[in-house]
């Protein structure tokens, strides 16, 4: 059953009911006062009668001039009395011992539901018993009491008419159900409208996730409507929106992965094309005059030798993940002055000079990696630089963390480049990067040392004028080291002997002691 | 004679692919830029470029949608590092003759640059070596001017050893370009066809064996 025909279906069913006992307990009440109201007149009636009873005996004895009436003048006087009262009751019966001694109009009492005699009057009821019953097509309210008429008790029996009470009910009751029928209807229809209104939306959100399904994560849904729904489009919308960035950013990463894969390809197999062309050319050729043969093999040689410049750069990369890092606490001063010793000279012959500047900051860094970072960053920009210029090695703080910058007034670069520089195998200048001994892996090594220092690669360059790398230090956690998550891997082996088990856990609880204790000297310092 | 353009950025095997195609007796330009390329194959007459993909400038599908935008219906060979059937497909549909991933061996271009100048009518179909003629379309063989009954394969064997003369020819070399890549036979049968073929057109002393490495056709 769908939704909406629950939700109708269900409300439909409680308002009903509802409607239903409202109309019942109200009809209900209504019908027992008309009852009692009824009772009340037809028992003043009765007592009326039973007095105007006496009242006559009292004057048909002061008529007679007697002390007691006899029974026959006492039955005449009952038989005028009623005769005369009958206006107020449809039958009046007066018995004695049982016996009727007058009646009048007990023909409607003919097939009666209620067997009457069983109604015996108790003495002690002075205001009458009533009962109800149904005679032929008609309802009647019979009152009995005993009264006392010349010293001796006689049973006085009356009966109102009170169809019409009961005929009133059940016409009410008709008339409030086929109003509730009615009623009920049009807030079916109502609420049928209602309830596909205001799950309008939820079919848009089956549609919007469908089209997701399908594919579509740009959808959005309008977000409006009653709160509930309103927080259902909104959430809807955010999950498209973030599988759609997800998505962008799967098939960007995908996307630099076909790139690298190409670059790798292209990098690797063009030194690899003359290699095997002049190697081969060399051993198939039957005349080979020594002008060629030197020719051939030193394209071979430069061509191995970038082979192998690669292959050591790209090992680097491979490994820069892997191998755990030593840590410690070095000053600027003493990085520097290492860079400067090393990088002077080197600069010195083209006329550049290096000009470093620090604070005196402590860096806590992987001493070799980092330096080869500053001299990759370095010799980067050296080679942007023109002859005689200078490049900054700066130490400084920005925004409450230190930064090491290096700073160049060379060639700088686009910003399309700034944006693709990171990328391994990305060289803006395939020919001239050649020359100048790059394999496109310099600043995708840096990126990812700086990543391995829990530190971020700015890069800022204008074009013509110069470009700055500023290495934002201690951005980030230091990632854990990934041989111990190799060391945790290879602990999941499942066991082969028990003994010696026993003895390699020793070992390892050993060895963890002694790595927890490393890493807490690390930190503290 | 026949000239093939050489479009390739690196100096190498720009250098490489030269002196390749003057094993193969060709004629060649170099080229190491797209757009500069275009110009030159528009204005220049050649019949065959051999087009490196990653170019500085327009790459090399670029180069090719080009050319053949300007009308020009000269053959083209792609050579490039990228091995992906779809980089394939995409080269071929462009309109290129063939498709050579690098790195290659220098005889295995010569013999699809062969391929793709006989199916563009341009490969020399008279052959002559001392005193044999060879009528590759008739399929006839003659020595001193008779008629000498060969094979199909040993007909194959001998036109491919003419056309690289003075060149060492691998066993390989012989077997995927004479047999095809999926043959899987003895390389004995390569063996027993050169000598089959030395011996009918009386070639002893020219068609030599060269110990590790195959056979060569000596130039007189």
């Amino acid at each position: 059953m769908k939704l909406w025909q629950k939700i109708s279906l269900i409300a439909l069913v409680f308002v009903t009911l509802a409607v239903q006992l409202t109309q019942f307990y109200i009809l209900d009440s209504h019908f027992r006062s008309a009852i009692a109201r009824e009772v009340n007149s037809a028992a003043s009636a009765h007592s009326a009668l039973a007095a105007s009873l006496s009242n006559h005996a009292a004057y048909e004895r002061l008529k007679a001039n007697t002390l007691f009436l006899s029974t026959d003048q006492l039955t005449d006087m009952l038989k005028d009395t009623i005769t005369t009262d009958i206006s107020t009751a449809d039958v009046i019966e007066v018995k004695k011992g049982g016996k009727t001694i007058t009646a009048v109009g007990t023909e409607v009492l003919d097939g009666a539901s209620y067997d009457l005699a069983s109604v015996k009057p108790n003495d002690a009821i002075t205001d009458g018993k009533t009962v109800i019953f149904d005679a032929g097509e008609k309802t009647y309210l019979m009152v009995v009491s005993i009264i006392k008429l010349e010293a001796m008790s006689y049973e006085l029996r009356t009966v109102y008419d009170v169809t019409n009470v009961y005929d009133e009910h059940d016409a009410n009751l008709n008339n409030a159900r086929m109003w509730g029928l009615c009623c009920g209807g049009g807030i079916s229809v109502l609420l049928l409208i209602s309830v596909l209104g205001f799950l309008r939306p939820l079919k848009r959100a089956v549609k919007t996730i469908g089209a997701a399904t399908a594919g579509d994560y740009t959808v959005r849904m309008p977000e409006k409507g009653s709160s509930e729904l309103k927080t259902l489009a909104h959430s809807i919308n955010e999950m498209t929106a973030s599988i759609n960035e997800r998505e962008e950013k799967l098939r960007g990463i995908a996307e630099s992965r076909k790139r690298f894969a190409d670059a790798m390809a292209h990098e690797m197999k063009t030194p690899l094309t003359s290699i095997l062309g002049f190697a081969d050319i060399l051993r198939i050729k039957s005349v080979v005059t020594d002008e060629q043969r030197r020719d051939f093999a030193s394209a071979i040689v430069e061509e191995a030798k970038r082979l192998r410049g690669l292959s050591a750069k790209l090992l680097t990369l491979a490994s820069t993940d892997n191998t755990p890092l030593d840590f410690a606490d070095i000053p600027a001063a003493q990085l520097f002055s290492d860079v400067h010793a090393t990088m002077a000279p080197v600069l010195g012959r083209r006329g550049i000079k290096l000009t470093a500047l620090h604070k005196n900051a402590m860096l806590h860094i992987d001493r070799e990696l980092f330096l080869s970072l500053l001299y990759n960053l370095i010799d980067n920009a050296a080679k942007a630089s023109p002859d005689n210029s200078e490049i900054w090695l700066i130490q400084s703080e920005l925004d409450g963390h230190t930064v090491v910058s290096v700073i160049d007034r060379g060639m700088g670069m686009k910003p399309d480049t700034v944006r693709r520089a990171t990328e391994a195998f990305y060289m803006e200048d395939k020919a001239r990067s050649r020359k100048a001994g790059g394999a496109g892996l310099g600043l995708a090594l840096c990126d990812d040392i700086c990543r391995r220092h829990g530190a971020r690669l700015e890069i800022r360059s204008t074009y013509q004028k110069g470009t700055t790398i500023i290495i934002h230090m201690n951005v980030a956690p230091i990632p854990k080291n990934q041989g111990d998550e190799l060391e945790a891997l290879l602990q999941k082996r499942p066991p082969r002997e028990k003994t010696r088990d026993k003895a390699r856990e020793k070992e390892r609880q050993k060895r963890k002691k002694q790595r927890e204790t490393r890493y807490k000297g690390g930190r503290t310092i | 004679m026949i000239r093939i353009l050489i479009v390739e950025d690196d100096e190498n095997i720009s250098k490489m692919l030269a002196a390749t195609l003057s094993i193969g007796d060709y004629e060649y330009d170099r080229c190491a830029d797209g757009e500069e390329a275009v110009q030159t194959i528009i204005n220049g007459t050649y019949d065959l470029i051999l087009l490196d993909v990653m170019l500085p400038g327009m790459d090399g599908f670029a180069v090719l949608e080009h050319i053949r935008g300007e009308g020009c219906e000269t053959p083209v060979i792609f050579l490039t590092a990228l091995g992906a059937v779809a980089d394939k497909v995409k080269g071929l549909r462009g309109g290129a003759e063939d498709y050579i991933v690098k790195p290659f061996e220098p005889v295995e271009l010569l013999a699809r640059i062969e391929v793709v100048l006989r199916r563009a009518g341009k490969s020399e179909m008279h052959l002559r070596y001392g005193d044999i003629q060879v009528d590759i379309e008739k399929h006839t063989a003659l020595k001193n001017g008779m008629p000498v009954a060969l094979t199909p394969k040993e007909f194959d064997v001998l036109v491919f050893f003419m056309r690289n003369p003075d060149v060492a020819i691998t066993r390989e070399q012989l077997l995927s370009n004479i047999w095809g890549f999926d043959f899987t036979g003895e390389s004995r049968s390569v063996d027993i066809h050169v000598q089959q073929v030395r011996r009918k057109m009386g070639l002893q002393g020219k068609l030599i064996t060269i110990p590790k490495l195959g056979y060569r056709l000596e130039r007189r």
